[in-house]
Formats: C-alpha cells, sequence, structure tokens
C-alpha cells in the first residue's frame, strides 16, 4: 500500500493575496444596516461539503453575513439574498429554484456549461457563478513543467466527445515546451488505448473525463503506467492516494476562503464575478509511487511556488 | 434369583462409565470439531486460492494478457488441492482451463456459477470466485460513487480436491481411537487397580468376618493402609470382634454357671417332685387317714368359719342332727344348741377367736328334740398367712360322765340302801335351815330316830332282810313328812329328821308320833312279817340349841333317854 504523505500548506500565494484582500475588505466601513443571509445548500451533508460549510461560517465569522446551511432536498429560504450550490446536486437543484443570486462552488467546468444549457436564464447573469472544482490546465502544466523538468511529452486518454481542456491543453502545451499525444478511448479498448499512451508519453496527464478513469479502471491503469514507467499526474488528492504521483487540488477550506471573498465581493457590488478556477491550492505527493519509479520528488512547497510563480508570469 | 454384581466389578462400573462416557464424549466432540475445523480450513483456504487468483487475475483480464493468466492459473495448480482451474470473462465465457492432470475429470466444475458460488461433494470442492475491478475513489467529493457498481472482469472457477483432506480425517479419526484405546486402557488398568484396592480389603475383610460367623472370633483383619476409611473399618471390625469374643466368653461362663444352677436346681426339682410325690401320697393316705379318723371319730367334728357357720363336719354330726348336707352348710352353730346355752356359746366361739382355743359344755338338740350335753371344744384355723379363717373342733357326749358325777354326788350325800341324805347331806341341810329360822324368827325341829331291835332282826334274819327293813322304814318315815322335810340315814340303824319349819312344839311332837306309829306297824319283809319300834329324840331351835352340834347331841340325848323310858316312845329333850 503506498504510504500516502497527504500535505496541506497554506502558500505564500494564498498568505499575501488573500488575506491582503480579505484586510482589505474588512477594513472598508460598510453599512451594517441589517444582516444579509446567505444560503448554503450542500449536495451531501457531511464529509467536504461538510468541513467546505464550516470553514465558510468561520471565514464569514466578523461579518454581518449569516450563513444557513441546507441541504440538496431542502429549498433555500425566500430571504436569502445569496445562495451558495456546493456540489453539482446542489447547483442544478438552486440552478431551478427562484434563488436570485447563485455562486455554484466544488463543481465541474463541463457540470457548470451543462447548468447553464439547461437552464438558459441564468447565462450571463451577474447573480450566477462558479467556482470551478477543475484546476486550470496551466497550473497543471506548471506542476509538469515543475515536477517533471525532463519529462516533455505529455500523454492524454480521452472519450469522445473531447473535453474543453483537451482543447485547453492543445493550446497551452506549447507554451510550456510539452508535445502532447493524445489517444481516444472507445475506438480501441482501454487497455490497448493506455498502451499506445504509454508508449509515446514520459508523463501520463489525467483529465477528470469519468468514462476513462474511475473506480474500477483506475488500479489497472495505475498498474500499466507503473509496469511502463511513466508517472501519472492525477486531478485529485484521492487520485495520489489511489497511486497518481502528483496532483494538484484545492481543499474545502481554500474553497471557503475563495467563496468568503466572493460573497463580500457581491454584497459590495451586487454582482458575481464571472466564473473561475479555484484560486487557491494545494499538491499532493505519493512518495511510495515516486520511490517505485525510481522519480526524485521535489517538495510540495517548492512545487507550489514554482506553479504559482509559472502561473504569475503566464499572462 | 438374580445375580448379584461384586463389588469388585461394580467399583470399576463406576469409575468405568464416567471415564467411559468422558472419553466418547470428548473424542466424539474433537472428532467433529477437527472434522468442521479441516473443512472450514479447507474451504478457507480454497476460497483464499480461489480469491488470490481472482485478484491476480484482475490486471491479466484488464489488460487481455493470457499468457500471464496462464502464469496465475498454474500457479494456483501448483497448490495440492487444486485439481482444476477454469477462467472466465466477463461473459462468462471460458479463456482458459488448466486442470492437474488428464485424469481429472471437468463434470464437477461446471456446476457452479454467479449465483451458485459453491459446490461440493465428499470428493470435491468447486468454487466460483467472481473477478472485479478493484475499486479505487478519485473524487475528493465521493459524489455519486455508489451509482457506480463495480466492475465485472471475469471469474475463476477452481475444483479443489478433498483427497488429502479425508486421508487428514482418516488419520484424525485413527489418532482419536488410538488416544480413547489408550485413554480406555489406562482407566481399564485403573480401575482394575482402584477395584482391586478397594474390593481386596473388604473381601478379605469379608472372609475374616465369615470366620467371625462360623465362631472364630479369634481372627483378625490386618490393617488396610491402602483406604483410610477401610484401615478404620478393619480396626472398628477387629475391636467389635474382641469384644465380641468378650462377651462371649462373659455368656460362655454365665450359661456354664447358669447350666450348673439349672442342674442343681433340677436335681432338687426332681428331688422335691419325688418328696411331693411321697408328700402327696403321705397327705393322702393322711387324708385319708384324717377321714377315717374324722369319720371314726365318736364324737361330733365340726369347723365352722369366723361367723360361726358350719362349712365341714363328719356323718356324726350330719345323723346327730339329722340334717341333710344343705340344711348344714353354712348353718350357724348357735342353731344347733339349745336356746339357754347360746348365750354361752356365742362367748365360746368368740373366745376361740380371741384367744385360739377355748372349751364349753353346752347342750345340743339332737334331731329328736332330746338335748344331749356335749363338751365342745375349738381350735382357730388359720390361713398360711396367719388370718383366722374359721375354728375346728369336736363335741364329745357327755351324758355318761354327767351321770357318773350325778350318781358319784349322789352317793356322796345319799345313803345307797335307802337313797335318804347322809349325814353329811343332812348337815349341809341343817346349816341351810338353822340360818333360815335365825333369818325368819322360826323354829325348827330335829329327831334322832333309832330303830329298835334291828340287830336281832338284823342277824336272825340276815342282812338282806335287815336292808328291807331299812328300806321300808324309810318308806314309811318319808310318808310322815312334807317333801321340805328331811329324813337322813346317819348310822347302821339310825335316822334324824329335820322339820325346817314348824310353827310350836306340838307339831313337831305329832309329826314324831306320827312316824313312831307308822314304824310300830308291822311288816312284810320278804315273807318275814317282822315288828320293830322306834325311839325318837327331839330338840328344837333355838330352845335346845342354836348350832347343829348343840341340836343334835339334845336329840341325840332325848332319844338315848326314850330309849331308857322303854323303847317306842318319843321324848323331848329336857322333858
Amino acid at each position: 500500500m503506498a504510504a500516502l504523505r497527504p500535505f496541506l500548506l497554506r502558500k505564500a500565494a494564498r498568505l499575501l493575496l488573500g488575506g491582503a484582500a480579505c484586510w482589505l475588505l474588512l477594513s472598508i466601513p460598510v453599512a451594517r444596516a441589517e444582516p444579509i443571509q446567505v444560503s448554503v445548500v450542500l449536495s451531501e451533508s457531511g464529509g467536504a461539503y461538510s468541513e467546505f460549510a464550516d470553514a465558510l461560517r468561520e471565514n464569514l465569522l466578523n461579518s454581518n453575513v449569516t450563513v444557513n446551511v441546507v441541504d440538496a432536498n431542502t429549498q433555500p429560504p425566500s430571504s436569502s439574498r445569496l445562495v451558495i450550490a456546493v456540489g453539482m446536486k446542489a447547483a442544478s437543484m438552486v440552478a431551478g429554484s427562484n434563488a436570485p443570486a447563485v455562486l455554484n462552488v466544488m463543481l465541474p467546468q463541463a457540470g457548470y456549461k451543462k447548468l447553464l444549457h439547461d437552464f438558459p436564464r441564468r447565462e450571463n447573469s451577474t447573480s450566477f457563478s462558479s467556482i470551478y472544482l477543475d484546476q486550470p490546465v496551466e497550473r497543471q502544466l506548471s506542476l509538469i513543467a515543475a515536477a517533471f523538468p525532463e519529462r516533455t511529452r505529455i500523454g492524454i486518454l480521452f472519450e469522445s466527445p473531447p473535453p474543453d481542456e483537451l482543447e485547453q491543453l492543445r493550446q497551452k502545451v506549447s507554451e510550456y515546451g510539452f508535445s502532447l499525444y493524445e489517444q481516444e478511448v472507445g475506438k480501441i479498448a482501454l487497455f490497448e488505448s493506455l498502451q499506445k499512451v504509454l508508449q509515446h508519453s514520459d508523463v501520463l496527464l489525467a483529465l477528470p473525463t469519468p468514462a476513462v478513469y474511475n473506480s474500477s479502471t483506475v488500479r489497472n491503469i495505475l498498474l500499466s503506467t507503473y509496469q511502463a514507467g511513466i508517472p501519472l499526474v492525477g486531478f485529485s488528492s484521492s487520485f495520489v492516494k489511489a497511486g497518481a504521483m502528483y496532483a494538484v487540488f484545492t481543499s474545502p477550506a481554500q474553497f471557503a476562503t475563495q467563496t468568503a471573498v466572493t460573497i463580500r465581493k457581491y454584497i459590495e457590488s451586487g454582482i458575481l464575478p464571472p466564473a473561475q478556477y479555484p484560486r487557491y491550492f494545494e499538491v499532493a505527493v505519493n512518495d511510495r509511487v515516486a520511490q517505485s519509479l525510481k522519480i526524485d520528488i521535489k517538495s510540495q512547497d517548492e512545487l507550489v511556488r514554482k506553479i504559482s510563480t509559472t502561473k504569475r508570469q503566464m499572462p | 434369583m438374580r445375580k448379584i454384581a461384586g463389588i469388585r466389578q461394580q467399583t470399576m462400573l463406576v469409575a468405568l462409565i464416567p471415564i467411559l462416557l468422558m472419553a466418547l464424549l470428548f473424542g466424539s466432540y474433537s472428532i467433529y470439531e477437527r472434522f468442521a475445523d479441516a473443512d472450514d480450513a479447507l474451504f478457507k483456504n480454497s476460497t483464499l486460492v480461489s480469491q488470490h487468483l481472482a485478484s491476480a487475475s484482475e490486471y491479466a483480464l484488464f489488460s487481455g494478457n493470457i499468457g500471464l493468466l496462464k502464469q496465475e492459473v498454474k500457479a494456483s495448480l501448483m497448490q495440492p488441492e487444486v485439481n482444476f482451474v477454469r477462467v472466465l470473462d466477463a461473459d462468462a465465457n471460458p479463456l482458459i482451463a488448466e486442470r492437474k492432470d488428464e485424469s481429472v475429470s471437468s463434470a464437477a466444475i461446471d456446476r457452479v456459477k454467479a449465483n451458485a458460488p459453491v459446490f461440493q461433494d465428499n470428493k470435491l470442492l468447486v468454487l466460483y470466485a467472481p473477478i472485479f475491478a478493484t475499486q479505487l475513489s478519485l473524487d475528493d467529493l465521493n459524489e455519486g460513487s455508489e451509482e457506480k457498481p463495480p466492475k465485472l472482469l471475469g471469474a475463476v472457477v477452481i475444483e479443489f480436491s478433498k483427497r488429502h483432506l479425508n486421508q487428514q480425517k482418516i488419520e484424525m479419526l485413527f489418532i482419536n481411537l488410538m488416544v480413547m484405546l489408550g485413554v480406555l486402557i489406562i482407566s481399564l488398568v485403573a480401575a482394575l487397580w482402584l477395584a482391586r484396592r478397594i474390593s481386596n480389603p473388604i473381601l478379605s475383610m469379608g472372609v475374616i468376618i465369615h470366620k467371625f460367623g462360623s465362631g472364630n472370633l479369634g481372627a483378625r483383619i490386618p490393617p488396610q493402609p491402602a483406604v483410610r476409611e477401610l484401615n478404620e473399618l478393619a480396626y472398628n471390625i477387629n475391636n467389635m470382634a474382641e469384644q465380641l469374643a468378650e462377651d462371649r466368653n462373659t455368656l460362655e461362663q454365665r450359661i456354664q454357671i447358669a447350666t450348673q444352677d439349672l442342674r442343681v436346681k433340677k436335681e432338687e426339682a426332681e428331688q422335691a417332685h419325688l418328696e411331693m410325690i411321697a408328700l402327696n401320697e403321705k397327705l393322702s393316705f393322711a387324708l385319708t387317714e384324717l377321714e377315717t379318723i374324722i369319720e371314726a371319730n365318736p364324737d361330733l367334728l365340726y369347723v365352722l368359719n369366723t361367723q360361726g357357720q358350719l362349712i365341714k363336719w363328719n356323718s356324726n354330726l350330719k345323723t346327730f342332727f339329722g340334717l341333710t348336707h344343705s340344711q348344714l352348710i353354712n348353718r350357724g352353730a348357735l342353731e344347733f344348741f339349745c336356746a339357754e346355752d347360746q348365750f354361752n356359746v356365742a362367748e365360746w366361739m368368740n373366745e376361740i377367736l380371741s384367744s385360739g382355743s377355748s372349751t364349753l359344755e353346752a347342750r345340743c338338740v339332737r334331731h329328736d328334740g332330746k338335748l344331749v350335753p356335749y363338751l365342745c371344744n375349738g381350735v382357730v384355723l388359720k390361713n398360711p398367712a396367719g388370718e383366722v379363717i374359721g375354728f375346728t373342733g369336736t363335741g364329745r357326749d357327755i351324758t355318761e360322765r354327767i351321770e357318773a358325777a350325778e350318781r358319784m354326788r349322789h352317793m356322796a350325800h345319799y345313803d345307797a340302801l335307802t337313797d335318804l341324805p347322809n349325814r353329811a347331806l343332812f348337815s349341809d341341810r341343817l346349816q341351810l335351815a338353822l340360818a333360815t329360822a335365825n333369818r325368819d324368827r322360826k323354829h325348827l325341829a330335829l329327831m334322832f330316830i333309832d330303830l329298835d331291835k334291828f340287830k336281832q332282826i338284823n342277824d336272825t334274819l340276815g342282812h338282806h332282810v335287815g336292808d328291807l327293813l331299812l328300806q321300808e322304814a324309810t318308806r314309811r318315815m318319808l310318808d310322815c313328812v312334807r317333801e321340805s322335810d328331811t329324813v337322813a340315814r346317819i348310822g347302821g340303824d339310825e335316822f334324824i329328821v329335820l322339820l325346817p319349819a314348824v310353827e310350836k312344839q306340838e307339831d313337831a311332837m305329832l309329826v314324831a308320833e306320827k312316824i313312831r306309829h307308822a314304824l310300830c306297824q308291822p311288816l312284810n319283809l320278804d315273807g318275814n312279817v317282822v315288828r320293830i319300834s322306834t325311839s325318837i329324840g327331839m330338840a328344837i331351835y333355838p330352845k335346845h340349841g342354836s348350832s347343829e352340834h348343840e341340836l343334835i347331841n339334845n336329840a341325840d340325848n332325848a332319844m338315848y333317854a326314850a330309849k331308857s323310858a322303854g323303847r317306842n316312845i318319843v321324848r323331848m329333850h329336857g322333858e
């Protein structure tokens, strides 16, 4: 079993940017006429969702915002000025409701697009926005660049239709000096597709496409990458626990921090910012896989710093 | 009769039965447990093997690597129990089938499937193990993870042989039976030893006790160190035997003494019996004798109770009173006596009962009413306790004796020839008459009469005629006096007449003259007619004397005076 060392770091970026922003916001005198009610609708109670809700409440402790947490089966009170829909299930429910302003948190970019498609009235609305669960492709590429400086061939498995990330990747790889090897699963069997990709890649980047990467396939995919000696970069801390070597991800607390900032901004301006990627992130590393593949690993702090720097350099 | 089991067998049974039951129980339980364990172990091991193969085959199936799959299957076939391995794909099509050797049939392996994953008989175990893709979560949010079932990649079916298991079971059974047999033998030996240890002392005690029973109280049970209680028992039995022996000796001695005593007593009793027989004979004889004596006794013999009632008598008595037995029995004694004597009789009877004996003369009333004087004596009768129960005695007819006494008395006071009072009786009467006359101030007259010529007649005509003369003279004198007067003969031909009460001297003289006259009349004496005369002297009290002697002397003198004066006259004293 792989011995994982999950590492949560409060990164300098967060401290500097997030902390400064909060301070800036808090220092602005706000007319606290009456408490502003914000409802948080959780897709499920417990786990990451509850962790998010608790962290959000903590972030909004010294404000005139009262947080009202309900689950996805309960309609948020109509008095709520803003509804935070956490997860896809909650987002689907709230999008269909009469909630005047909705901020969707921790849902995939693809899911948000589906919502806008399903509820067209929410499109182009300043009162309907999202903080994606997914990480921006630049951040993934920065991680690969920082972690595997000598590996330039990135393998991608996807299933038709190609995900949005693939297009973004195609656009960005060259900026980072990488080449991309794409293989569509479905035309041939997963194992053969995988073998092909592995033959033509130095590192396998997993995109959050459930048809390819799911709980049933991941073990054998990981076994195959291990046999091929190719490290896999996942998209969640769980993926790293399962056997991926690296993953860049955002914790519920980080989502909460970003959400709190967004709420304050909304209260201040009355508009929600456009849908965005999570601002804060962490890097998970599986030491044991790295050892097995005989790959030197970088420390998480270093990686986070490098990614952050890269991002800042990237326009 | 039902055969009674011995203590040895019973002790053995007592020791053996629980051991055997326990051995059987534990043996059975142990076999059951071991078999179950072995079955379980095989099943678990087989499950592990099949699961391992399923797990190991996952990647080979995922990757479609038949070579790898074969490798895994062959590895499984290396397991000794694995007979046959078949790997199916997700659609249950056989991908590969490998058997240990050609002898293995594939019949059983077709009998398992996804919904019936286990088949077994006593030779084979067939397991079906599905091959699922291992589930690993990728989603930090775990959103919607429940909806995805694990992906079935295929299945492995493995046939396991139970040959080794069955061999193992036979070995277990054999070992178990050996152990049980060992336990049985050990427990048999132990039970036998225990039984002997307990029963031997008891049996040997039994032999000794049997000896006691046969009378050999000298036998002793040796100490029994094996069992404490038995040792105590032996000790106590020995004590008991000692006590018994002691008691028996004492008893024998007592019996001996008693026997001796008994012998003596028997002899004494025999002696006593003989004596009693003799005594009885004597008694019988004595009784007969007594009866005879009683009957022969001329007297009246009687036995009376304390109430004075007649309870026994002789035939003389019966005859005397002329009564029957029933009339006599319990009749009061007083009734047999005349009324005048009854008071005395009652006194007499009281005297007997109080003082022991007494004698009485009383008159009994004979059957014809005659009173017969009897001299009755009586002696008390006592029972053996000394209580007075009555008295006995005899009554002797004393008629003759009384008559004789009367005669004697008469002879003493009367003259035998004339039956007139003699001088002594006359003296008494004179004394009495003197006392009376003196008291009454009366006179009495005393005459002295002498028959003249009597001697002459007596000498000439003989004493016989003399006696007749005296008797005739007496008769004539008595004719001349009153009843109250006394005529007495005081000598051969001398008579004296007392007239106790005379009014005057002349009256006395008249009587005297009358006598003189009567006597001078002729007498016919046995054919002899004779004539006599009398000389009569008279004295009067108190005129001629106050004492007997004085009066007799004076009358005598007067008679002699008359004689002198010519006889045949009456002469008053002093005239």
